[in-house]
């Protein structure tokens, strides 16, 4: 049986019946598995190199001092340590100001991994371990760059200035370039008190990195859960960088969603090579029968070479997914990691799962009918059976949705999004069908060719609408990515008033204040108004402990993980509005209260009237929900998601933070600023602002990226469609030369048809895109987006191109058939 | 019956190749035709009337001979520069109608005028429909018009375009007795006004006998050509 099941399938190959149907499932295989293979070696960079993304083996981070009796323990217990401060600063180079992450680090640093330097740009890289000397510096080339420096030039650093001696070529514990915001500078710990950058409350990020063999870090992990402390986080190999993680959970959510939506349309298509390859099968399972074959062995026989099929397009898909995944690598692994391992063979099981999961659901169905064909079809030729039937629907939709929840979980965002994406697919269908049927009474208004090409798309009106919706999907994919990648992002920006805020200053101590508002009343230029800010840990929601287990919202985990940052105030402050409770009076000061952005109360789950208790350097406060407080965040200015009654704080360690609109021309004042106020650290918002839009800009690259395959699918949807036509074109090819037409007005007339197969398909594309970049704008980005005509040209260009070439391509064979064959058809 | 010879079969052969051996399928035809003679070909199945229709049109080429048109050896001539000398001069119907089934009966008539170019094309497809009696029918799809009305439309199809040469493939063998013995009247009627020649592959003794001429094909070779007496 498995030799007869071998002989079909070399026949059906040779025979080109399998051609379409490999493309469809190598496409869709492809397109899953290019996503994989990338997640997977990113994956096991994270668990394989955890401890050299930690540069340790166990990391105590904190944002006070590293407590003394940890740094005891430690010596106890024989580990090795190494001792970090990590927090952002300014520095100045003649009249630039660049914000930089400065770490301090001792002569033990890195524990695990290697930290490489050179001694100019481009040198030879060489391991280093320790600190700069001290009055010298290790910076990144990054920051050579920017500021056109070369290794010898000197930099200043708060109060002191320092002589660029190494350029930092890897950091182990570096993460990618996505949470980098500022170029790296080291420094040694003994420089760090003559730069007075550290004040109270400036926010500071302290690490003890410690290393020791498997077990004493075990048993000094298990130590530390134990005994943790306030404002205390613990990394371990387990736990890994959580910042990464997550960052890479996001990216593997998102780009399986893409591949999967080239899945669900390849779903399709290989559905329709299959009823196709089926149909063409129904001569031999007659005769098959007629001479005595069974049913079940009939449909063994298809199920083995289904299988082998299955197995063997897998594996093209999966070589092909590993190709491709380089691509993919290149533009996305620099923003979470860089030197990724080589994959294992995770990804090629997933793409084996996929395409078998897509034989089963959308192949095997037909040949289960087929079996069934009566043998009196070998006499009662041309007699048409049905190999549809309604529970294909279920098997159908069943299919994707195992596919779906297994690539993507069954969180309620997966789902949605499928049923946002069915939902899109079948809307795109009803239009495309619903815009042929209103085309037809155009055909008399039209030219002949045009009529022609009308009348042909509007006979097929099923085939036509599947490929309008195929094409229609993949265009207005890529238009909607360009449109927020351009205009979405564009406009926000432009949306801003021009005094918006585009500066933020931190880490201004109090007692600086008058003589910093000074500075600006010097210089001519509007006061800022400052804000302080203490931190403290969430640690019981109405008098019971929070656990981070307990909550499945990512940001509910990070609040919690985290500490917050408490501000307080008299008044509501400015753009700030109640949403629920009331805020409190002028004599309510000192009261334990609190007030909080709706989306935080909304994901820890906390009502107006709730308790919560915070640990503030130390102390606890316990305090009570007063209300819950609406928040402009694309304002600019300083905004807190907590704030506390004035009076409740003024004894902790305060920072005082503010935003101001500054001038072009006034942006010299800066770099006086920082002069003068060494420990002040300025960021400048549009370089923030840069910052997200190359991080979507390689988001965006990356699903165009994969996009590709929808498009390929798009194609293939085509050509199976054009494939189910060809006997009839092929006809009337002859037919229409017998009545003396040319075959430049045979290839016109075919040409107006798929023209306006890609101008119905881009023109809905088109407008699909705007309407939801239009709801994205004013739903999620919160702005006014201009409407415009401009994306459903482009859509209708697009598809009037890529339609019409691939068209021409598929039916130009057809159209040379002799017009002696108008004879031979009964 | 005039005597100026306007198509002419000289020699012609036809081989197919069936495997390995050559497949004859007509031998040594030498046969003129004059300008508005009817014609018939007769014979039995694979007899070779249809290769011999296809090779008269230019549909097709001969292995050997020629064939010249108005004077024309069309055997010389691509495919494309055939179809340009048959357009407006040549029409077909078939046995089984062709016509094309997302068109209604009057596209499927003005399409064959408008590829030509002719002027005041809407109209003469009007007009012509209504000739073969449906005028009441212009706007239904060849599946809502019954055998005989599809084959009347296939025949206003041909005669739009005025052609001076029509070739018939056994343009009764889809149809029952009485709605072929319609088709043919219509077929003659038409045919006397507008004074094309025709010639017919067919099996129908009816049909056969209206014509001038019946020419019988046997094994690819021609047995037997006379004159009708009527």
């Amino acid at each position: 049986m498995i030799k007869q099941a071998l002989r079909f399938l070399y026949r059906d190959w040779r025979a080109g019946e399998l051609g379409l149907l490999a493309l469809a499932l190598i496409v869709s295989v492809a397109s899953i598995t290019t996503v994989s293979f990338f997640t997977n070696r990113v994956e096991l960079a994270i668990n394989q190199q955890s401890n050299e993304l930690l540069a340790a083996d166990l990391v105590i981070s904190s944002s006070d001092d590293i407590q003394p009796l940890r740094i005891e323990e430690t010596k106890q217990r024989s580990l090795t340590t190494s001792q970090l401060k990590l927090f952002r600063s300014v520095i100045v180079r003649n009249d630039q100001v660049q914000m930089v992450e400065v770490k301090v680090t001792d002569e033990h640093y890195p524990l695990r991994g290697k930290l490489m330097v050179s001694d100019k740009q481009f040198g030879a890289e060489y391991a280093v371990q320790g600190k700069p000397v001290s009055g010298e510096v290790w910076v990144e080339p990054r920051l050579l760059q920017a500021l056109r420096l070369n290794v010898g030039d000197n930099i200043t650093l708060g109060a002191k200035t320092f002589t660029i001696s190494r350029v930092i070529e890897y950091e182990p514990d570096r993460g990618g370039d996505f949470f980098r915001m500022a170029p790296r500078v080291m420094m040694a710990e003994d420089d760090l008190a003559d730069t007075q950058l550290i004040q109270p409350g400036s926010r500071v990020n302290n690490r003890m990195l410690i290393a020791g063999d498997r077990q004493q870090i075990t048993a000094y992990a298990r130590h530390l859960e134990k005994t943790q402390q306030s404002g205390e986080e613990f990394i371990s190999l387990q736990t890994g960088r959580p910042e990464i993680r997550f960052a890479f959970e996001r990216a593997d959510f998102f780009l399986n969603i893409v591949a999967l939506i080239s899945v669900l349309l390849g779903s399709i298509a290989t559905a329709m090579a299959a009823q196709r390859y089926t149909r063409r099968h129904i001569d031999t399972v007659a005769i098959l029968r007629t001479n005595g074959v069974t049913q079940r062995r009939i449909f063994n026989l298809f199920l083995l070479e289904m299988l082998v099929f299955a197995l063997l397009v897998s594996l093209v898909g999966c070589a092909i997914g590993y190709g491709a995944q380089y691509f993919l690598t290149e533009i996305m692994a620099e923003l979470i990691l860089s030197d990724l391992p080589q994959p294992d063979l995770t990804p090629v099981v997933v793409g084996a799962v996929t395409g078998f999961i897509a034989l089963l659901g959308f192949v095997l169905p037909p040949i289960w009918l087929l079996k069934k064909t009566p043998p009196i079809l070998v006499l009662r030729r041309g007699e048409k059976i049905s190999l549809f039937s309604k529970s294909f629907v279920v098997i159908f939709v069943g299919a994707i949705f195992v596919l779906w929840v297994w690539r993507l979980g069954q969180g309620n965002v997966a789902q949605y999004i499928l049923l946002g994406a069915i939902g899109t697919i079948a809307a795109l269908f009803i239009t495309a069908r619903l815009v042929v049927y209103l085309l037809q009474p155009l055909r008399n208004l039209m030219g002949v060719s045009w009529r022609y090409g009308l009348a042909n798309l509007s006979r097929r009106t099923d085939l036509s609408s599947l490929q309008i919706t195929a094409f229609g999907l993949g265009i207005m994919f890529i238009i909607l990515n360009s449109l927020i990648r351009t205009e979405l992002m564009g406009s926000w920006r432009a949306s801003m008033p021009t005094d918006t805020p585009n500066y933020f200053f931190t880490n201004v101590q109090g007692d600086q204040i008058p003589a910093v508002q000074q500075f600006f009343v010097q210089h001519n230029m509007p006061q800022p108004e400052f804000s302080p800010m203490t931190r403290g840990r969430l640690v019981e929601i109405n008098g019971q402990a929070v656990n981070v287990e307990e909550y499945e919202d990512p940001r509910a985990k990070r609040l919690i993980l985290r500490d917050f940052n408490l501000s307080w105030s008299e008044e509501l402050p400015e753009g700030n509005n109640i949403i629920e409770g009331r805020w409190w009076q002028a004599d309510e000061a000192g009261k334990p209260y609190i007030s909080l952005d709706p989306s935080i109360a909304d994901a820890l789950r906390i009502k107006v009237g709730d308790t919560l208790k915070f640990n503030v350097a130390g102390s606890i406060l316990e305090l009570t929900l007063l209300n819950t407080r609406g928040v402009d965040w694309n304002s600019f200015r300083v905004n807190f998601f907590s704030i506390l009654p004035h009076g409740l704080l003024d004894d902790f360690p305060t920072n005082w933070v503010s935003s101001l609109h500054v001038d072009d021309k006034n942006a010299p004042v800066m770099v006086e600023l920082v002069r003068q106020f060494p420990n002040i650290t300025i960021i400048d918002v549009d370089v923030i602002i840069s910052r997200i839009r190359t991080l979507m800009d390689r988001i965006a690259t990356a699903v165009e990226y994969l996009l590709g395959f929808t498009l390929i699918i798009g194609i293939i949807i085509m050509l199976t469609a054009m494939q189910a036509t060809q006997d009839e074109r092929r006809h009337e090819a002859a037919l229409l030369h017998t009545l003396g037409a040319s075959r430049k007005w045979i290839l016109r007339s075919t040409l107006a048809e798929f023209a306006l197969l890609g101008l119905v398909a881009g023109a809905i594309a088109g407008i699909a895109a705007t309407i939801t970049g239009d709801i994205l704008a004013t739903q999620v980005f919160k702005f006014d987006f201009h409407l415009t005509i401009l994306p459903t040209v482009y859509g209708m260009l697009a598809g009037l191109l890529v339609v019409s070439t691939i068209g021409f391509i598929g039916t130009y064979k057809v159209l040379r058939q002799p017009p002696i064959d108008t004879f031979r058809r009964a | 019956m005039t005597s100026v010879p306007f198509l002419q079969a000289n020699n012609i052969n036809k081989t197919l190749k069936s495997g390995d051996k050559p497949l004859r399928i007509l031998q040594t035809i030498n046969l003129e035709f004059s300008a508005g003679s009817t014609n018939a070909i007769v014979g039995a199945s694979g007899s070779g009337k249809t290769t011999l229709l296809g090779l008269l049109a230019g549909l097709d080429l001969p292995t050997s001979g020629s064939v010249v048109f108005e004077g024309q050896d069309i055997t010389q001539l691509s495919e494309d520069q055939r179809a340009i000398l048959r357009a407006g001069k040549v029409a077909f119907i078939f046995q089984s109608f062709q016509l094309l089934q997302h068109l209604t009966a009057y596209e499927n008539v003005l399409l064959s005028l408008e590829i030509l170019n002719r002027p005041s094309a809407r109209q003469v497809a009007t007009n012509i429909l209504e000739r073969v009696g449906l005028g009441e029918r212009l706007h239904h799809y060849p599946n809502q018009l019954s055998g005989g009305e599809q084959q009347r439309c296939a025949i206003a199809r041909a005669f739009a375009t005025d052609p001076v040469l029509l070739f018939a493939d056994e343009p009764t063998g889809n149809l029952d007795l009485n709605t072929g013995r319609n088709i043919i009247e219509l077929l003659f009627e038409i045919n006397q006004e507008k004074n094309t020649t025709l010639v017919i592959a067919t099996h129908d003794v009816t049909l056969a006998e209206r014509c001038d001429r019946v020419i019988e094909l046997s094994g690819g070779e021609v047995i037997s050509d006379s004159l009708n007496a009527n």
